[in-house]
């Protein structure tokens, strides 16, 4: 069987890194337990590729602004009074600290709380205290908070890079754009008239690729979810949860889709996502209103829209959409430290029922099965870095059988337990490993 | 047209509980703002009611007599862990936790299957609770709160969870059982470790 690969060998240039991913689906421990290497994919992946950063809902107004990261670096986004968005770096150009320490908020200026610089909500250097003291030739305007070169949105969702060089954000989305294209219009997640809240937030004792890994593999879900199979089971009977991923022999399928993205979707074996969301607090109590006052039919519709859609689309390295409304951002804090928070997007014109279901929804698998999830990547970490005799995790799952397949879109399809969109994530990994990036603020 | 279908009730389970509505919400909510807006001092009697309660239930959790614990819940029982500070209302966002009875018997179950790695081995923990202040809210009710202290051990290492946490009292057949419980956790704001067990 032919090995299928998004790009052709020797394409890559060669890099001390080449050994630690091969070609025969054999990834090497360190690149999950190497600090420099961490330190590396902070410049070359969380700065040179396009990186999530918000949902553009969750600074709808002028002046609005959220705190998060890029990699490990602070950024603040902001939108100015015209509604374009910025991604600035949160460190003040004259002595360093950080100017903004809030979650979000609106505000007309930043000001350092050092010595009382302010800047604009686009980071433009307003002032400058006790200005007699710069002389003439001081140049306001190279001391702007500095931002990121690019920052492009597509359905709503902001991504940026400080690599001025990488390509548009479409293109880089490439193949995945279909499928962020169905979420956002059957799903009515957006981008307009949405709003977004939180979901669960964990921290999780792994590397931030064992969690990127996860979200695409459904080879686990048998296994490692037997508990939640067998409670649902016994408590509600068949066709709840997750209990559709128990066999490799089945309509669904993982996607490898270029540039690390990849699909697990469920979509062919999910009939209702209703009938197979568990009973979660308030779901006769909601749905009965609902029924009582828009109907029957149209209640359907809208209660479709609450549950398990079967869609994990993972767009490397930060970004998980996974349908009904959900998505999740990982975010990279040491090379054994990973922060993953979860949000939920809200139809402003949706029914109040449809959205209080939703909540309780995005709530329901995070508490009974996710628990299972980390503790798996854990364990994986743990042994990792305890030893380095056994070098060399296997992901060949897949590799060299007639399970893969090029489709016309060019993505590599693969059985929906096989590994294939994982090593499509590593290929991607060395590639942008093994160049060196010019990063630049501005 | 489909039609959501009830389960059958297991043979080992409880007849179907009362579910979470607009109502019960609406009492989680005016709890949470009846305790942070509170300015007077508790009842020295409505206090000593409700202490016992409180330890029992801390007694039960710490040594994971799960079952005999959801005997002290009511039916129409709701657990929050909010995820946000100051936040009032569970519909806004989703939790750390939000169960209703019948969501936190899944949970028990869970960990009853054998099968959940996440408490293989189990969590052992203790639990500290001081400052237990409660007024009493007309004939059957008590709102109490009080501080929390727990420590998991699991896996050689200790967890730390600390908090305030409000519990709603309700008389029921002359014994005071638990109608709600909301756990302010101190960084609840902040990503949370992979809580396994039972706060």
């Amino acid at each position: 069987m032919p090995v299928l690969r998004h790009a052709a060998p020797g394409t890559s240039r060669s890099s001390r890194y080449d050994d630690l991913v091969r070609p025969d689906g054999q990834i090497h421990r360190t690149i999950f337990t190497d600090p420099a290497i961490f330190e590396d994919e902070m410049v070359k992946i969380f700065g040179g590729s396009w990186v999530f950063l918000l949902h553009e809902a969750e600074i709808a107004e002028p002046f609005s602004f959220k705190t998060t990261t890029m990699g490990r670096r602070p950024v603040i986004v902001s939108r100015d009074a015209e509604g374009k968005i910025h991604a600035i770096l949160n460190r003040c150009t004259h002595r360093g600290s950080l100017v903004c320490v809030e979650n979000e908020g609106k505000t007309r200026r930043f000001q350092c709380p050092y010595h009382s610089w302010t800047f604009g909500i686009d980071g433009a250097l307003q002032s400058v205290t006790f200005p007699r003291g710069h002389a003439a030739t001081f140049d306001k305007a190279a001391h702007n908070l500095k931002r990121l070169p690019r920052v492009e949105t597509y359905q709503g969702f902001v991504f940026g890079s400080l690599n001025p060089d990488v390509e548009p954000l479409l293109d880089w989305i490439g193949a995945a754009k279909t499928v962020i294209d169905w979420c956002a219009e059957k799903e009515q997640i957006g981008p307009a008239g949405v709003r977004i809240v939180k979901g669960t937030s964990y921290t999780l004792r792994a590397n931030w690729k064992l969690q990127n890994d996860n979200n695409n593999d459904a080879y686990h879900a048998p296994f490692l979810h037997f508990s939640t199979a067998k409670m649902n089971q016994t408590r509600y009977g068949k066709g709840k949860g997750l209990d559709h991923l128990s066999s490799d022999n089945s309509p669904m399928y993982v996607e490898s889709l270029g540039n690390g993205h990849k699909l697990l979707d469920q979509r062919p074996s999910i009939t209702s996502t209703w009938d197979r969301t568990r009973p979660i607090p308030g779901k006769e109590f909601y749905a009965e209103t609902l029924r009582d006052r828009v109907g029957d039919n149209r209640a359907m519709d809208h209660l479709e829209l609450v549950g398990r859609t079967g869609i994990n689309l993972i767009l490397y390295p930060n970004f998980l959409l996974l349908g009904h409304g959900t998505f999740a951002v990982y975010e990279p804090v040491t090379v054994n430290k990973t922060n993953v928070r979860y949000y939920t997007a809200l139809a402003n014109d949706a029914p109040e029922e449809l959205n209080i279901l939703r909540v309780r929804f995005a709530e329901d698998f995070n508490n009974l099965g996710v628990r299972d999830d980390n503790e798996g990547m854990e364990r994986v970490q743990e042994a990792l870095e305890k030893v380095p005799e056994v070098e060399w995790l296997d992901y060949s799952r897949g590799l060299g059988t007639d399970r893969e397949s090029r489709q016309p879109n060019g993505a590599i399809r693969g059985n929906v337990m096989d590994e294939t969109g994982l090593r499509g994530s590593y290929e991607q990994w060395l590639a942008l490993m093994s160049h060196d990036v010019r990063l630049t603020a501005i | 047209m489909r039609r959501e279908t009830r389960p059958d009730p297991q043979p080992d389970e409880p007849a179907p509980d009362r579910p979470i509505d607009q109502q019960r919400y609406a009492d989680i909510v005016s709890a949470v703002r009846q305790v942070r807006e509170c300015g007077t001092a508790s009842d020295p009697a409505a206090s000593s009611e409700a202490s016992p309660v409180l330890f029992l239930e801390a007694r039960l959790l710490d040594n994971r007599r799960y079952r005999q614990w959801l005997e002290l819940l009511a039916p129409d029982y709701a657990y929050w862990i909010p995820h946000s500070a100051d936040l009032d209302d569970p519909r806004a966002e989703s939790g750390v936790n939000f169960d209703d009875r019948r969501r936190m018997i899944d949970r028990i179950a869970l960990i009853e299957t054998g099968s959940l790695h996440a408490q293989i081995p189990p969590s052992r923990a203790t639990r500290i609770i001081t400052n237990i202040e409660a007024w009493r809210d007309g004939a059957d009710r008590l709102l109490v709160r009080s501080n929390l202290l727990i420590k998991e051990f699991r896996r050689s290492t200790i967890t730390t969870f600390i908090g305030a946490q409000v519990h709603e009292l309700a008389m029921s057949n002359g014994a005071l059982v638990i109608r709600t419980r909301v756990l302010h956790l101190l960084d609840c704001d902040e990503p949370q470790g992979n809580v396994t067990f039972i706060l």
